[in-house]
């Protein structure tokens, strides 16, 4: 297997890329001295994945909400078993997380690498589902929605997304509903996972303590290769326009929580990558810690420290969000549209080069970690760019492309509000 | 990685260090502990979150957060928890190495200079903390106390530990009661009280050069006239009769909570009882999860741990409301299998192995550096995560069970859905 070693000077931090001949991208960066490692595989299956037909087909197949959830529940149990009891061998703590455009299957361990890797490898490649152990599972994740349906944090998000976007599935959440996952079987199952889980669609990302020759070992032993499939997704035609301004819900909860988006246009790759940083540095510029309007807001007792701000973007869809606890959230949402007022100009070269710098110490910061390095990886493979990509670009960023953008993001008519009330 | 060492500086303050190569920041933090006094918790407890707004350098938020972000987006942090009955006021900076930086500034010195400033040259207006940043400090505060509520799984066991534990279970942020009466003397009284009474200790970890922020630090604290308090000493629950306690709120899945004492004494080591937690419900392979998740689907989770210093064993699980009496009666089989002697070798293998990839991540992370030494700072022995994964390493088959047959049941408390009406 050929290696590309790709290295970033300022940091000295390197990691390698290579493509197993099997088609997996495979990411590895040796963390020297670190006692963990922390792996993903992961596929670009997630819960948008609505629409789909292989290049093959003719005709396309629309699945239930919360398929590639239900999915990922089901990859753990084996007629031997339950998966997790494998690492359970070795002391290693697995787990799996689906989010709207991937799943990845992850452990973290601190001995026996090769062992837990070959675990990985194995129970991801091998699909084992029954009608009964499908039933079984509708009972546990219609728990699992349930509780998601007390959790206040969860709604007022999804009731944003509800609100910003008219067709799009990321609206939906991740979960589906317990009506929708009762039409799941186990041959859905079994065309999803095909479909989906290729290793050509599919990334291995480990940090930590590990070497290069180490996993490449285990590569030979465990991948078993098949052939490349294509899926061909339906591409949903989602409007510019917001489906509602405002939406609320009532749950028990002491102070409303609140989450504002601006609805955007989704890009892909490094164009993508450029626009975040570019989103970024006006969030934190305009709204963040630094800014008048936090100091202002918060002072008037309408945020507290609660308040954060992000950038939300995969496959098909593109927001800003801003997300708190306000006793008047229609006030905050109003002082955050007419802040915009404030910056005819754009930000200042002053603000513009602290929050690059702020940018550039959090990627620093972010290599400490053998969880957020392994993560990182997939996240840049998956979105299309490479780890370091994001630290180049940022380099590169001007004032005026960043001002130019002001007007073009924050549009009133693209923003929505979502609360949830006390009870 | 080295081990942690300390040097007291005299009157009452500590430095503790743990320097590491592999990380690419230092976290400096400063701790005060202090024996909680029930009628002063809110006025002691809002200091943090004062010393962190501004300073008499940075005499506005925006000021403090522009140079935060100068610094490369250093991150501060204010927290307020409990160590036994002990409150332990914190503020922390984590910021980039000096030699990461772009213009080679002088980072790790800066950094503790800042931290000592916020903490000794607090902005002050007459003498007394600001009435302005005193009643938006309150709100953030009553926003904490409050928002427990939110997070229901959390909430289940804290409002558990709490009814179990008393006086012993306070609240270190105080009472909404407490909070709205607090005024800029009380505060800076209780402000006073903290630096003339309280214990310090001051935390590097990093890869920077210690001794920069030592030095720091001791010419920052030397003119302080100090008379330190000796910190409450540690106390373990010890068992009283059993109650059971159904509590009401809008929800829709139901949270269940056992508390149980573990009947371990007052200098008892607490290894074997941290072993029998794990076996029983502290991973994916243990008897709770395997039977009252997996085999019997009762709960969507179901997990133990053991809460030191008090000793006592909190059993968490989420439950439709109907599996509530199912659920509690198989954790209590299953603890009772446990105390006969059911424990496999196997079971115990994995217990262990798990523990040991616990103890082994904490290193490969500042935080987490930090929260381990701190949270063992009272202890009449502090020993390394390694020195402590060896010992729970060693203990046998025949610890665990005794220690589980010493556990007995405290407190059952369900939080649940509304009350129905009758008829």
């Amino acid at each position: 297997m050929e290696w590309n070693q790709i290295r970033e000077e300022k940091t000295g931090f390197c990691y390698y890329r290579g493509k197993h001949p099997s088609g997996l991208t495979v990411l590895l960066c040796p963390m020297e001295g670190y006692s963990s490692s922390y792996a993903l595989f992961g596929t670009n299956l997630g819960s948008v994945d609505q629409t789909f037909k292989r290049d093959t087909e003719t005709e396309y197949t629309t699945v239930p909400h919360g398929v590639a959830h239900f999915l990922e529940h089901k990859m753990f149990e084996k007629e031997y078993g339950d998966a997790f009891t494998l690492f359970a061998r070795t002391g290693a703590s697995a787990n799996a997380y689906t989010s709207f455009d991937r799943t990845c299957y992850l452990f973290s361990a601190t001995d026996r690498l090769e062992e837990n890797l070959g675990y990985l490898l194995d129970f991801v490649q091998e699909p084992y589902f029954t009608p009964q152990t499908v039933e079984k599972e509708q009972g546990i994740i219609g728990q699992e929605i349930k509780m998601y349906d007390d959790d206040p944090g969860w709604r007022v998000y999804f009731n944003l997304l509800q609100a910003l976007y008219q067709k799009h599935p990321v609206r939906i959440d991740i979960a589906g509903t317990v009506e929708s996952i009762s039409h799941i079987t186990s041959d859905l199952l079994y065309q999803c996972y095909y479909n989906f889980y290729n290793l050509n669609n599919m990334v291995l990302s480990v940090a930590g303590n590990l070497t290069v020759p180490q996993v490449e070992q285990v590569l030979k032993q465990h991948i078993k290769p098949v052939a490349p499939v294509t899926v061909d997704r339906k591409t949903v035609e989602e409007p510019e326009e917001i489906a509602a301004p405002l939406v609320r819900q009532k749950l028990s909860v002491a102070i409303p929580l609140f989450q504002i988006g601006f609805k955007g246009r989704p890009l892909e790759g490094k164009e993508e990558l450029r626009q975040e940083l570019k989103d970024e540095i006006l969030l934190e510029a305009v709204f963040g810690e630094t800014s008048p309007f936090y100091r202002r807001l918060y002072q008037q007792g309408l945020l507290n420290q609660t308040f954060e701000t992000e950038v939300f973007s995969g496959r098909g869809y593109y927001a800003l969000l801003f997300a708190g606890e306000s006793r008047r959230p229609e006030e905050v949402q109003q002082q955050l549209l007419a802040e915009l007022d404030q910056y005819p100009q754009g930000i200042s070269e002053e603000a513009f080069r602290r929050c690059k710098r702020l940018l550039y110490g959090r990627q620093i910061q972010g290599m400490n970690s053998v969880e957020n390095t392994a993560s990182a990886m997939i996240n840049a493979a998956f979105a299309g760019v490479g780890l370091f990509d994001a630290l180049e670009l940022l380099e590169e960023l001007t004032l005026e492309e960043v001002n130019a953008r002001l007007p073009e993001i924050f549009r009133p008519d693209r923003c929505a509000l979502s609360i949830i009330d006390p009870a | 990685m080295e081990n942690q060492k300390s040097v007291d500086l005299g009157a009452g303050v500590t430095f503790h260090w743990i320097t590491d190569s592999r990380f690419k920041s230092n976290r400096l933090s400063l701790h005060f502990v202090l024996p909680m006094e029930e009628q002063n918790r809110s006025c002691r407890a809002i200091l943090p979150y004062l010393w962190v707004k501004r300073c008499r350098q940075y005499p506005d938020m925006t000021s403090l957060a522009c140079r935060l972000a100068e610094l490369y987006g250093a991150g501060l942090g204010a927290k307020v928890d409990k160590l036994g009955q002990n409150q332990v006021l914190s503020v922390a900076v984590t910021g980039i190495d000096d030699h990461f930086t772009l213009d080679g500034e002088a980072m790790l010195c800066e950094c503790a200079q800042l931290l000592c400033r916020l903490v000794l040259e607090p902005y002050l207006e007459d003498g007394l903390f600001s009435r302005e940043d005193l009643e938006t400090e309150k709100q953030t505060l009553s926003d904490l106390i409050q928002a427990k509520i939110n997070d229901k799984r959390r909430y289940a066991i804290l409002r558990a530990t709490e009814l179990l534990l008393q006086e012993q279970g306070l609240d270190p942020l105080g009472t909404l009661d407490q909070v709205s009466a607090l005024t800029p003397q009380s505060v800076t009284e209780g402000y006073r009280q903290v630096l003339e009474r309280g214990e310090i200790h001051l935390f590097f970890v990093g890869c920077g050069d210690p001794s920069s922020a030592r030095e720091v630090f001791h010419q920052a604290l030397s003119g302080l006239k100090r008379t330190p308090q000796q910190p409450a000493p540690l106390r373990r629950y010890q068992s009283g009769e059993n109650r059971r306690v159904v509590e009401h709120m809008d929800v829709t899945q139901s949270k269940l909570v056992l508390c149980l004492s573990s009947g371990l004494g007052q200098e008892e080591e607490p290894f074997a009882a941290q072993m029998a937690a794990v076996v029983l419900g502290g991973t994916p392979s243990s008897k709770l999860f395997l039977n009252v998740r997996e085999r019997l689907s009762l709960c969507y989770y179901c997990s133990c741990q053991l809460a030191m210093p008090s000793g006592i064993l909190l059993v968490s699980s989420g439950v439709e409301p109907q599996n509530v009496a199912a659920a509690h009666d198989e954790i209590l089989r299953q603890l009772s299998l446990l105390q006969q002697g059911e424990l496999t070798q196997q079971e115990l293998d994995q217990a262990k192995k798990a523990v040991l990839n616990s103890y082994r991540t904490v290193g490969d992370s500042l935080m987490a550096l930090e929260g381990y030494y701190m949270q063992r700072i009272l202890n009449p022995v502090i020993r390394s995560p390694k020195a402590e994964a060896e010992l729970l390493g060693q203990v046998t088959e025949e610890q665990i069970i005794r220690a589980a047959q010493r556990i007995v049941p405290q407190l059952c408390y369900t939080l649940t859905g509304p009350k129905k009406e009758e008829g």
